[in-house]
């Protein structure tokens, strides 16, 4: 990874010097999933934006575990940086129906088909492909809803492959069933072992108890990039990483970038926002 | 021709080859759906009727001069009567003269003109302007469009038309694409799923969004930096853009809105 040099190295290359292919990449989420209203936000938890319409286009509900790329439906659909160079995100802006934060993540392994009614270990499996080893510190597990589960409240934990590489790690119980934590693309993150601070892998999910409606959930390995607040409706909110903390983003080639918001209110969202890349 | 360093970026950022200021009166709108300005006055467009490219030269557009090579937007000054998000787009294509009553899928006017900038379609993104207010029943609406590659036929997601706050003139709602898509080249037909109760009129908008502006705080002039608080962005403008603009509003009006957008040319 190699860094800009200077400002007249970015301003040249923001301009489309040297190959610097600078381009905005725009998006815009609509508050349905296919063809019903997405489901009641509850807030301060976190809800999934990859099933919501809009453009680039929604993603399907994961079946078999998969890593997904920027070319798979869902993720904004960046292209890769071409000759050798490396993709870097400059900024990112958004704005909504209603106040919340937008979190950028880079979404590295995924899994549908799981039930809110099988209490013994439901395998994960599958390899991450991006941030796979050393880079793994970041990484988290979340639990993501794709049909609602039961209303029995519960805990869920993940026996994973920590940051070192060290297998059979087991999640912290989280709460999982009952309200705020059944509904449709409601996202549970999972808190590592105590010492841990990332994922290389995740082998299986257990549920202590049923929720009393199988739903349909996964595991989504993800890497989180960048937060973006939206204070109130129709305000905007640049993160600028040229000005701004933690500065200039890295996008690994092939990364699949994707949405999730945590709601300040139950209304459902629409939000509307541009990601900023260049590479260098 | 980029800008070739930061030296050269101060010089052409305190005296820009172009700086077009612009106002916009008030537009009623509803806070936090998206709006479009196209036909807000001072400098309105028309309601289109036949399907058409507009260009810098239309009325409504910004009306930059093409430069001798390239363009970039390096600078801008804002402020509105209200807090809000001004899109800045090229509005690529648009036709009207659709109706909120009519169930079967309408072609008047249809297709759209084909795109003479951003031809591949990526990026653009569709939607459906209203012109004059339709009905107060809600209801949905879907478009047959073709994509980035090429592919016709394809089917936007339903989604709402009709009822407050999707029927107001000026109001644009955006069309999300089928699974698996990114851009849109193409507007063919147009479905409303049920009667709106009122036919009004409204059309198709192919746009390309160019940049952002927020305006946080009411009143207040903003100043806009590439390097300072808009994470790099310095957009191409690419030849004949029609510039113009979508609101995101935190009110229920834009109020009066003023600024002065600065290009540099290399």
């Amino acid at each position: 990874m190699t860094a800009f040099a200077d400002l007249s190295e970015l301003v040249n290359r923001m301009t489309g010097g040297n190959s610097g292919t600078p381009v905005n990449v725009p998006f815009y989420k609509d508050a349905r999933v296919g063809a019903a209203a997405a489901a009641a936000n509850v807030a301060g938890r976190i809800t999934s934006l990859w099933a919501y319409n809009g453009q680039p286009s929604h993603g399907a509900t994961p079946g078999a575990v998969a890593a997904p790329t920027n070319a798979t439906a869902g993720a904004l659909r960046q292209t890769n940086p071409g000759g050798g160079r490396q993709l870097w995100c400059t900024g990112v802006w958004a704005t909504g129906l209603v106040a919340g934060t937008l979190t950028l993540y880079d979404r590295l392994l995924h899994i549908g088909g799981l039930s809110g009614t099988v209490t013994t270990a439901q395998t994960v499996g599958g390899s991450l492909t991006r941030y796979a080893t050393t880079t793994s510190p970041g990484n988290e597990i979340w639990v993501e809803i794709y049909t609602a589960i039961g209303g029995t409240g519960t805990t869920v934990t993940a026996s994973y492959t920590d940051q070192d590489g060290n297998a059979g790690q087991t999640t912290q119980a989280t709460a999982i069933g009952g309200a705020g934590f059944n509904e449709a693309q409601r996202i549970i993150k999972l808190p590592l072992a105590s010492g841990d601070n990332g994922v290389r892998a995740v082998a299986s999910v257990t549920v202590l108890a049923t929720t009393g409606t199988a739903g349909n959930f996964g595991v989504t390995v993800a890497r989180p990039l960048a937060v973006i607040p939206v204070p109130a409706a129709g305000i905007g909110y640049v993160r600028d990483f040229v000005a701004q903390q933690p500065g200039i983003q890295e996008i690994l080639t092939d990364a699949c970038l994707a949405w999730t918001w945590q709601a300040n209110t139950t209304t459902v969202p629409q939000i509307h926002g541009g990601v900023q890349l260049v590479e260098r | 021709m980029a800008i070739a360093t930061l030296a050269a970026y101060r010089t052409v950022s305190f005296a820009p080859h172009q700086k077009i200021p612009f106002t916009k009166n008030n537009l009623p709108v509803t806070g936090g759906r998206l709006s479009d300005l196209w036909t807000t006055a001072p400098l309105a467009g028309a309601a289109p009727t036949t399907a058409v490219v507009p260009t810098r030269a239309t009325a409504g557009a910004l009306g930059q001069f093409n430069p001798a090579a390239d363009m970039q937007l390096i600078r801008a000054t804002l402020s509105a009567a209200n807090a809000g998000v001004f899109w800045l787009i090229d509005r690529l294509s648009h036709q009207g003269g659709l109706s909120g009553t009519v169930i079967t899928a309408q072609t008047t006017n249809l297709p759209t003109a084909a795109l003479t900038r951003y031809t591949s379609g990526v990026g653009v993104m569709m939607g459906l302007t209203i012109y004059t207010i339709i009905g107060t029943t809600a209801t949905t609406v879907t478009v047959s469009y073709t994509n980035e590659a090429g592919t016709a036929g394809r089917t936007s997601e339903a989604t709402v038309f009709g009822s407050t706050s999707f029927r107001e003139a000026g109001r644009m709602i955006l069309l999300p694409l089928q699974a698996g898509d990114i851009g849109v080249r193409s507007v063919e037909s147009v479905t409303v799923l049920a009667t709106t109760g009122t036919a009004g009129n409204f059309g198709v908008t192919l746009f390309r969004p160019i940049l952002a502006l927020s305006v946080p705080v009411t009143s207040q002039s903003f100043e806009w930096d590439p390097l300072f608080n808009l994470g790099a962005q310095a957009p191409d403008i690419v030849d004949n853009a029609c510039l113009s603009w979508l609101a995101i509003m935190n009110a229920a009006n834009t109020g009066v809105v003023q600024g002065e957008l600065s290009f540099a040319e290399n």
